[in-house]
């Protein structure tokens, strides 16, 4: 082990190893910035080439470029409003209103340096967690991946403090929109109206893009925002750099958070099945929950962008342990990697930590040393990402609005796309007016689909009585517990309030 | 309130549609989705008419906003420009559209021809070379060139 | 009065002269090359039914270098993969017949959706012209090494038995049936998987008890699930020692009819063109795809990225071949309706 351990950092210490490493961050983060290209685009324009790289390589490179595009993703969804992937798509509740109050450098640094940890540090749990990682894989079937996501509906009510009715009304028009298409376990075609268009519904991206970028443009014209930020330089405490350091030692200051949410996105990395979704999600609800300025999020509250951050990118380093110890992609993007693999003549499964534990570990290793450069490239680079916020909207609303036009039309490769996101827009901007939850639809709409595809899976496995089981009776309990641990604490802070 | 009545009617439409999937399993989280809705909606419109709903912070303005003509022709003039964008990637394709579109409204808005041609020229060029050239994603003509 | 002889001689040589001519016309169809010259410089669309890095597109990257290697064309990938490749079937189906308009989509949803008239179809599968085809899949069913099911009798004996499956009326779910009514199991497939990985996760968790996969997903050893048989009367080349389901069991009546069926309903990434293409480009694109398969070069590329032997007999079949054998597929379409259409509602577990 030790020497295989010598092997893979020997290896990555290479001056060709860290120039492919660095290459393939740096494109990893712009494909995570940039909406409409995500790392799936970016991994399957470099797979054609693999070939022409010696193995090792090849791999590496394939890892790079997965490994930063979350946290590049994170600095859109601060600075414009848009996640520029979907698992970025909490960080807009606290990001955003962060770069309107003009801590977008601040946001940055939280967002980044909570990836960048998240990202790195759980790889070192990663070969200490192998022996409990086959338990997990095969605890967790249809009921508790049920349960598990029920949990992550429950969080909508952590999103509308002001209205539940409105909250409630808001997540069930987006499990409504979810089901929109083919639900291929009954052959049946749900609200599509004939048109193939609708057949696999609406993605993530479409949405974001819409109900969340494009509405807050629409929003800021009609409101006659001059810029983004609008609070100016001299209103704000610190600027550039020493802003983005203070949002670094944001992190530390909030570490029991910051382990908290890897932890949670650690886990159900590990888990093949339920996306970054669910992850991104609790972990920003039981921030929520656990902090104690509950009130403040949604407003810019650094913790709602740590939570969120640190889940998103643990997520990846288990999805991609799963997939080489057990040769079962934990995501999308893991299925890819599969294909990869074989390419190179490398059998994931576990085998792969045997016959292969160098290039195991090189693999594992390079998130590591990926997601610090991606990290370390994004907060240098914060202060020149954020000169955005400043210029003004004439500029920023029609150079968006063209990008948005654009990742519409490359997400689905349909101009019919580019209708829905404006529709969409419009839709955001009205419910933004009326104090409907946004949040709280994307949320409806991420996890409704998975919700009636697990619940139903297990009603046909296991009958209505499905979580009679003990792992889902902890969760359920769990969850419970979460649940009304805001309404203890308040009864028990009046109580102590009381007796003083 | 015409919002609520709107979201209380699609609900109910939805519903309705729900109640022709031919399998239950079809049927259930549509039901009980629009169900919610519904419910959520009337209480909505039940309290409004009581007088009981508290009045959410910028919700009064919204409110005003309807009967603000103000800012209905903002809303109005907006969608004019997405939609000729719209129209313009449709009949030039996205190339052409794009820098056109960019360098209207920047006029409209009162800048200098040398400002709206830079950044129209800049803006097009950075978009091609990151959605062309660099991810390989094909755009279509346009009705006219295609 | 003298007749002027010479004059009169002219007149055959210009009757004959005036008749070549007009025959020339009748007979050139002016602006139509040969297919060889047609092809060369051209740019072909070439539209994918699946999404970038699946099976499909892997094996358009792999098709694509040789096509322009043979044809002198310039090859364009086009993604049209909505409704698990619906819309790319349309699409191709509908486009221009100029031959410079294709596809590859995996041929037996294309064939199944047809055949049993899947909601959105709007094409009609018997009227492609096939160019060619590439590791024709076989049905094979998969248990838990570790599992209590090692054998036909023990599946037969279990009561309350489930099989995972994607959707309701796939080729999985053609198999899954097949094998649950002609070994008469006490069984349900339970659909809703999101895809034959985490079906056959499903498998290793004792979930389900079992399900039908391709041949290529039995050949990757990543995941650990083993092959019991394959559907039909005789074995597969891929797979030499795994026994045919017809071997094993001994079935009469519609029973055997339906596990011979299995024998042709194999799973091939397809190479297709629209109705309506000229006879002489698809017999020419016909011997551009015999070339391609004989080219040492295509054989390591595929081997490379599909990780399996690209040498064995009968991976790689040719368009004529392999349209007799949709053709037979599609002569069947009622009966398998008769057939599979009860069969799928009975033994699938949705209300």
């Amino acid at each position: 082990m030790i020497e295989a351990y010598k092997e893979a950092l020997h290896f990555l210490c290479t001056p060709t190893a860290m120039g492919w490493m660095l290459i393939g961050t740096v494109v990893s983060i712009i494909g995570g910035i940039i909406p409409g290209i995500t790392a799936k685009i970016t991994i399957v324009l470099f797979i054609p080439f693999i070939l022409l790289f010696p193995r090792d390589i090849a791999l590496l490179i394939l890892v790079a470029l997965q490994s930063a595009s979350v946290t590049g993703g994170s600095i859109t969804a601060i600075l414009i409003n848009i996640p520029g992937t979907n698992i970025n798509a909490a960080t807009l509740l606290d990001g955003f209103p962060m770069t309107r109050k003009g801590e977008g450098n601040r946001a940055i640094g939280a967002a980044v340096t909570a990836s960048m940890m998240g990202g790195a540090i759980p790889v070192f749990l990663a070969l200490a967690m192998i022996p409990l990682l086959l338990p997990i894989l095969m605890a967790f079937q249809a009921p508790e991946m049920a349960i598990l996501v029920i949990g992550g509906m429950t969080c909508v009510a952590m999103l509308t403090p002001e209205s539940t009715t409105r909250g409630l009304a808001s997540a069930a028009l987006g499990v409504l929109i979810s089901l929109v298409g083919y639900q291929g376990s009954t052959g049946v075609s749900r609200f599509t109206f004939g048109s193939m268009f609708l057949y696999d519904g609406f993605s993530i991206a479409t949405f974001a893009l819409g109900l969340f970028g494009l509405a807050e443009m629409f929003d800021m014209k009609l409101k006659g925002e001059k810029s983004i930020t609008n609070i100016t330089l001299a209103q704000t405490k610190l600027t550039g750099l020493a802003q983005t350091f203070q949002g670094a030692r944001d992190v530390w200051h909030h570490r029991w958070l910051w382990l908290r949410s890897t932890l949670i996105g650690y886990v159900v990395g590990l888990i093949p099945g339920i996306g970054g979704e669910v992850a991104i999600w609790v972990a920003y609800a039981q921030a929520k929950y656990t902090s104690k300025n509950p009130e403040l999020f949604g407003t810019g509250c650094v913790e709602g962008v740590i939570a969120p951050e640190s889940a998103n990118n643990a997520k990846e380093s288990g999805a991609l342990l799963t997939t080489m110890a057990f040769g079962i992609p934990g995501s999308g993007l893991m299925a890819l990697f599969i294909g990869a693999f074989l390419m190179v003549g490398v059998v994931p499964g576990p085998k792969m930590l045997t016959d292969h534990l160098p290039l195991a570990l090189t693999l594992l290793l390079g998130i590591v040393i990926c997601n610090v450069l991606g990290g370390i490239i994004c907060f240098f680079s914060a202060p020149f990402l954020t000169i955005i916020t400043r210029i003004h909207m004439d500029y920023v609303f029609s150079a968006i609005l063209c990008v948005i036009f654009i990742a519409a039309y490359a997400v689905e490769e349909s101009l019919l796309n580019i209708v829905v996101v404006v529709g969409l827009g419009v839709f955001g901007l009205i419910m933004k007016r009326f104090k409907f939850s946004r949040p709280a639809l994307l949320l409806g709409f991420v996890l409704g689909g998975m919700t009636e595809l697990y619940t139903l899976r297990s009603i046909r496995l296991y009958g209505t009585l499905f979580f009679m089981r003990p792992i889902c009776l902890i969760l359920i309990a769990i969850i419970i517990g979460a649940f009304c641990y805001p309404y203890i604490k308040r009864l028990l802070l009046l109580r102590t309030q009381k007796q003083v | 309130m015409y919002f609520l009545f709107l979201m209380f009617l699609l609900a109910l439409f939805i519903f309705i549609n729900s109640l022709s999937f031919p399998y239950r399993d079809a049927r259930l989280v549509p039901v009980l989705a629009s169900t919610v809705i519904m419910a959520m909606m009337l209480i909505e419109i039940i309290r409004k008419f009581r007088g009981q709903v508290k009045v959410l912070p910028g919700e009064e303005k919204a409110e005003a906003g309807n009967k603000d003509k103000g800012e209905w022709s903002k809303l109005a003039r907006l969608m004019g420009w997405v939609g000729g964008l719209l129209v313009g990637i449709y009949v030039l394709g996205f190339m052409f559209a794009i820098p056109l579109f960019l360098l209207a409204y920047l006029k409209s808005q009162g800048r200098s021809w040398l400002i709206a041609v830079t950044f129209s020229v800049s803006i097009t060029a950075t978009i091609y070379v990151i959605f062309v050239i660099a991810a390989g994603i094909m755009f279509p003509a346009g009705l006219i060139f295609a | 009065m003298k007749m002027n002889m010479r004059k009169w001689r002219k007149v055959p040589a210009l009757v004959l002269s005036f008749y070549l001519v007009v025959l020339n016309l009748a007979i050139a169809k002016p602006g139509i090359a040969k297919p060889v010259e047609f092809y060369r410089g051209k740019v072909i669309e070439f539209t994918s039914t699946a999404q970038p890095g699946g099976g499909i597109y892997n094996y358009i990257t792999t098709m694509k270098p040789f096509i322009e290697k043979y044809t002198g064309a310039k090859v364009i990938v086009t993604i049209k993969r909505k409704g698990g490749g619906l819309e790319g079937y349309s699409y191709i189906y509908r486009s221009k017949p100029d031959g410079l308009r294709m596809g590859a989509g995996s041929s037996l949803p294309m064939l199944l959706n047809y055949i049993f008239e899947a909601p959105g179809l709007d094409y009609d599968g018997s009227k492609f012209n096939f160019i060619g085809a590439s590791m024709p899949d076989r049905m094979v069913l998969m248990v838990n090494p570790k599992g209590p099911y090692q054998s036909i009798a023990a599946l037969q004996h279990a009561k309350g038995l489930k099989f995972g499956v994607q959707s309701m009326m796939g080729n999985i779910s053609l198999a899954n049936v097949s094998v649950m009514h002609n070994l008469d199991l006490d069984a349900l497939q339970v659909p809703g998987y999101e895809g034959g990985v985490l079906v056959r996760l499903a498998v290793l968790q004792g979930e389900v008890a079992a399900c039908t996969s391709s041949m290529s997903e039995a050949l990757t050893p990543a995941i650990g699930v083993k092959p019991l048989f394959v559907l039909g009367t005789k074995r597969d080349p891929a797979l030499p020692d795994l026994p045919a389901l017809g071997e094993l069991v001994k079935l009469q009546g519609e029973k055997m009819i339906l596990n011979k069926w299995h024998d042709q309903l194999r799973n091939a990434k397809a190479w297709f063109l629209p109705p309506g293409v000229d006879k002489d480009k698809i017999d020419y694109l016909r011997e551009v795809y015999n070339k391609i398969i004989k080219d040492p070069g295509f054989i390591t590329m595929s081997e490379t990225m599909f990780g399996r032997s690209f040498r064995i007999e009968g991976i790689l079949v040719p368009g004529k071949e392999f349209q007799k054998e949709v053709q037979e597929i599609i002569n069947n379409k009622k009966a398998m309706r008769t057939a599979f259409l009860p069969l799928f509602k009975k033994y699938t577990a949705i209300r």
